[in-house]
């Protein structure tokens, strides 16, 4: 059907070029959807384990992602090391992190919601407007890493940009590294029990604080080091934290609260049909609907598909695909 | 009935409001109405959201939305009476008896659709799954390339009438708002005494228990949830009016904050809290940067917001009461 | 089933990973009595009493109220069959009035579309009802109290009054003396003594003196089996019972 919609719109091709074509835009739009995915992964890891841990809403997660950025962006540029400046982002964001940690989060635990709300929103004021001060309003672009500027093909006639494709392999093995971490590990088990017994873990001896800081830094770093991906491929600006923290915040509602495996799932799933929404939800509007009417209609079902399909996750499953039960 | 200090304080604040137009004039500083107007709006619009996050406990993150679909109802009206074209097979319309009515039945509308899903969740669900779908109908705003998009739509007729009301002059919204302001005040004060906002009040502090009780809390939740669109929709409607301009901005995330923190900062679960709050939050904004100008600090003038933000953390941290609280001297016994 | 059979409980399990917190239970509840509920610590007695009021769902067996299976009924469907509780842990609205915590509960029962955006305050339809309630549980003073300002004593009582509000035909109270001082727990024996054969009431209490004192009939809870049912009587001479629970206790006191 979308190969169909695509044939009305190119009618001179011949029918099999066409359809290859279509083929090839198909499966990089898949793969542009997963690398979405994956900066959403990265971002919402974060955001799951300190909400499901901590029992923390943190507005200002984003601003972490901002700061992973632009730190990326501006160590790069002076050094012209892309990795120099992908280690001060994941640096400068655990650092930023551990300081909202212990100055305002350690305060908000024991608040209702609504105080974390509305502090972290009165962080995000601040850590936007210190952004501005330090870096002004025109968004920095940054160069792709030389090394990763080429293009391989993946499928015969297909090339993909090298460093998208090394964005995608990074997120999933940031990924299974997290499984592993928290399934497998000692740090991990402390942490699921603190989740649900802060006082039995601090009579085993382990400094609750501390580990707690450490975690915050942890996730953290995951949104600074997505930041620092994201760097070359989008304008760096300040509010770019808000509009990856809203989708986060979809990523995180169809995945359940606090599940990690879950966050992976959710943001994948909102990575491919945002991206391939606006990538043909048009073309296939076009089969049914006169053009001016099919684009109009295509930009806005386009822009609300995630949150369709998260309204129809939570019809069905109120607590996201992944509920956590207590104690796990 | 506010007692002592408070019982001052809100009756110099009316008598404030009732002249302001006229010190305004006499002090040379006329340009100052249409400020007042919008702080009157917000007001208007914080009252409302203060029926979910006050009353009912209902953290609600998205309130902008509502006010995005009121004022781009009377937007969308405009333009089509200017362009002469019709809508859904209807003719486009200047008259605010028309389109204000409309305003509020849309925004109810959305907020019964919005509010039917959102409110299966509650807690922390609840707050980032309101924001998230305030945010798509800040997409969907963007997206609508007819009515500007991006950009926004100018309402080229001006603001709407009023039956007989001419509401392009100032002195003339100043008093519709403030009229409305007043008239929604009385309807909470109403609302929230009645049967129904005496469950509401249970169902925050106990909804565990009013459940037990065979209570059907999804109704009411939805219910004032319906009602508290509306009444954001009405604030939308006359922020259109306002401006004669209306944008995607409206509906920006960040004003679903600040409105909340008008609720919070101002005392919520009060009549006249919010009404404080947006008052006190709005001439922070405004006069805060003339201050740090006035004091000769360029740089802070510019970026005033490194000091608003830990203004407001702090506020937050450490007042948990709200303007109201303070002024009210103790609490409720 | 017999006609004066309440509620009947069948086969009931309720299951927290491996432990049985609720294990084949069998009960029957009949009209007017006090049906005393008795076991120690961590028996299953709340978790029970959750399943019973619909807070909580059991993995298998039946409940039967009336006869009419209820298994699957939600908590509110249940208040309005007829189903009221109280809490082991006080459960009530803390910035009300004693005076409007009662009344919300009789406005509850008596929810009609148009009377609900009548005025709250001063509404005699539900301020009289709830008058008379708390002067039943012997709260008539403190009607204009905070409720959070009140004793835990007062508290249960209230709770009391906000259950009986329901004018319920089963009455589900999960330890209502449980941290009072002998003086409140004299106040609340008299007020349940006063229920019997008006409603139907399945108590669960630890206060032995009270249990033996109040109820008809008295079911036996351990690890979530009910072990034995009968008169006081029985159960004082039930050697089981002697062994798992009252032997323990003796020791204990
Ligand atoms: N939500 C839950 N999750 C896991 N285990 C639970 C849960 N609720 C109760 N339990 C366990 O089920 C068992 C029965 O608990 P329950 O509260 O029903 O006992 P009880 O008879 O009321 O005890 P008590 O006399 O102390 O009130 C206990 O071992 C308890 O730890
Ligand atoms: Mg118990």
């Amino acid at each position: 059907m979308l190969t169909g919609g695509m044939a009305l719109h190119k009618p001179s091709r011949s029918q099999a070029g066409k359809n290859s074509r279509i083929m090839l835009l198909f499966i990089e739009q898949i793969l542009n959807g997963l690398q979405l995915g994956v900066f959403l992964f990265l971002v919402s890891a974060g955001l799951t384990l300190i909400f499901g841990i901590m029992g923390v809403i943190n507005l200002a997660h984003g601003s972490l992602y901002m700061i992973g950025a632009y730190t990326c962006a501006t160590v790069s540029m002076a050094s012209g090391s892309y990795w120099l400046g992908f280690l001060a982002a994941g640096l400068a964001a655990a650092l930023a992190g551990a300081l909202m940690e212990v100055i305002l989060m350690r305060r908000l635990y024991r608040r209702d919601h609504l105080d974390q709300v509305l502090v972290t929103f009165g962080l995000i004021l601040f850590v936007n407007e210190a952004v501005t001060m330090i870096w002004g309003r025109t968004p920095l672009f940054m160069d792709l890493p030389q090394s990763l500027s080429g293009s391989v093909e993946i499928v015969p006639g297909a090339p993909y940009p090298v460093y998208r494709l090394g964005v995608i392999l990074a997120g999933l093995a940031g990924a299974v590294g997290l499984w592993f971490l928290i399934s497998k590990t000692r740090i991990g088990m402390l942490i699921r029990a603190g989740s649900t017994n802060r006082e039995m873990v601090s009579a085993l001896g382990v400094d609750i604080d501390r580990l707690y800081t450490l975690l915050f830094a942890a996730g953290a770093v995951l949104a600074g080091l997505a930041g620092a991906f994201a760097g070359p491929l989008v304008s760096v600006q300040v509010g770019m934290g808000e509009s990856i923290l809203i989708l986060a915040f979809v990523v995180v509602v169809i995945g359940g609260i606090g599940s990690v495996r879950g966050a992976l799932v959710g943001a994948i799933l909102v990575g491919l049909v945002d991206t391939l929404g606006r990538a043909f939800l048009r073309d296939f509007l076009g089969l049914f609907l006169p053009p001016a009417e099919a684009a109009g209609m295509g930009a806005a079902l386009s822009s609300m598909g995630i949150y369709i399909v998260m309204a129809l996750i939570l019809v069905i499953r109120p607590k996201g695909l992944f509920p956590v039960v207590a104690g796990r | 009935m506010p007692d002592g200090f408070l019982r001052i304080v809100t009756l110099a604040l009316v008598v404030l409001a009732l002249f302001f137009p006229l010190l305004a004039e006499a002090g040379g500083s006329a340009y100052l109405v249409p400020s007042a107007s919008r702080i009157l709006i917000y007001a208007l619009a914080a009252v409302s959201l203060n029926l979910l996050v006050g009353y009912t406990g209902l953290v609600s993150l998205g309130h902008a939305a509502y006010l995005g679909v009121g004022a781009y109802v009377v937007g969308i009206l405009s333009f089509h009476a200017v362009e002469g074209s019709t809508i859904f097979g209807l003719p486009g319309t200047v008259e605010g008896l028309v389109s204000i009515p409309l305003a509020i039945l849309f925004s109810a509308l959305v907020a019964l659709v919005l509010g039917a899903l959102c409110l299966r969740t509650s807690g922390i669900y609840f707050i980032m799954i309101t924001l998230a779908f305030a945010q798509m109908m800040f997409f969907i705003t963007v997206s609508l390339e007819r009515y500007g998009g991006d950009d926004g739509l100018f309402m080229y007729a001006g603001p709407n009438r009023l039956g007989p009301l001419d509401l392009s002059s100032e002195w003339t919204f100043f008093y519709v708002c403030l009229a409305v302001l007043f008239a929604f005040l009385l309807f909470c004060r109403y609302l929230v005494g009645t049967r129904f906002g005496r469950a509401l009040g249970a169902i925050r502090q106990n909804e565990a228990r009013m459940i037990t009780l065979g209570c059907n809390v999804y109704r009411y939740k939805l219910a004032i949830f319906v009602i508290a669109g509306a009444g954001a929709g009405l604030a939308g409607a006359l922020l259109a009016n306002q401006a004669s301009y209306v944008s995607p901005d409206v509906l920006h995330w960040t004003r679903s904050g600040e409105l909340l923190f008008m609720v919070i900062l101002g005392g919520s679960g009060t009549l006249l809290g919010p009404v404080f709050g947006a008052v006190a939050f709005l001439l922070l904004e405004e006069y805060l940067p003339v201050l740090f100008d006035a004091a000769g600090l360029e740089l802070l003038k510019e970026h005033w917001r490194i000091v608003f933000g830990p203004l407001l953390i702090i506020v937050m941290l450490f007042n948990r009461r709200g303007l109201y609280g303070l002024l009210a001297g103790r609490p409720r016994q | 089933m017999s006609a004066d059979l309440l509620l009947a409980v069948d086969g009931l399990e309720k299951r927290f990973g491996a432990l049985k917190a609720t294990d084949g239970l069998d009960l029957e509840v009949r009209t007017g009595e006090i049906h005393a509920l008795i076991g120690p610590n961590g028996a299953g007695k709340s978790t029970l009493m959750k399943q019973l009021s619909g807070e909580m769902k059991p993995d298998a067996g039946r409940i039967l109220f009336r006869g009419a299976d209820i298994t699957y009924a939600t908590a509110p469907r249940r208040a309005r069959l007829g189903i009221a509780r109280s809490y082991q842990i006080t459960s009530i609205f803390p910035d009300y009035t004693v005076l409007e915590n009662v009344a919300t509960a009789v406005q509850m029962r008596m929810t009609g579309g148009a009377g609900i955006l009548r005025r709250a305050k001063g509404d005699a339809d539900i301020e009289e009802p709830a008058l008379k309630l708390i002067e039943r549980v012997g709260l008539s003073g403190a009607h204009d109290r905070l409720a959070s300002a009140l004793a835990h004593g007062q508290q249960r009582q209230l709770e009391c009054a906000m259950a009986l509000a329901l004018e319920p035909s089963l009455l589900l109270l999960d330890e209502p003396m449980a941290g009072m001082g002998p003086q409140e727990s004299a106040i609340m024996v008299e007020l349940l003594r006063g229920l019997r054969g008006q409603v139907t009431t399945l108590l669960v209490e630890h206060d032995m003196d009270a249990v033996f004192s109040l109820a008809d009939r008295i079911t036996v809870l351990v690890y979530g089996k009910a072990i034995a049912t009968g008169s006081p009587d029985e159960i004082r001479n039930n050697p089981a019972v002697r062994e798992a629970y009252l032997g323990e206790e003796a020791d204990a006191s």
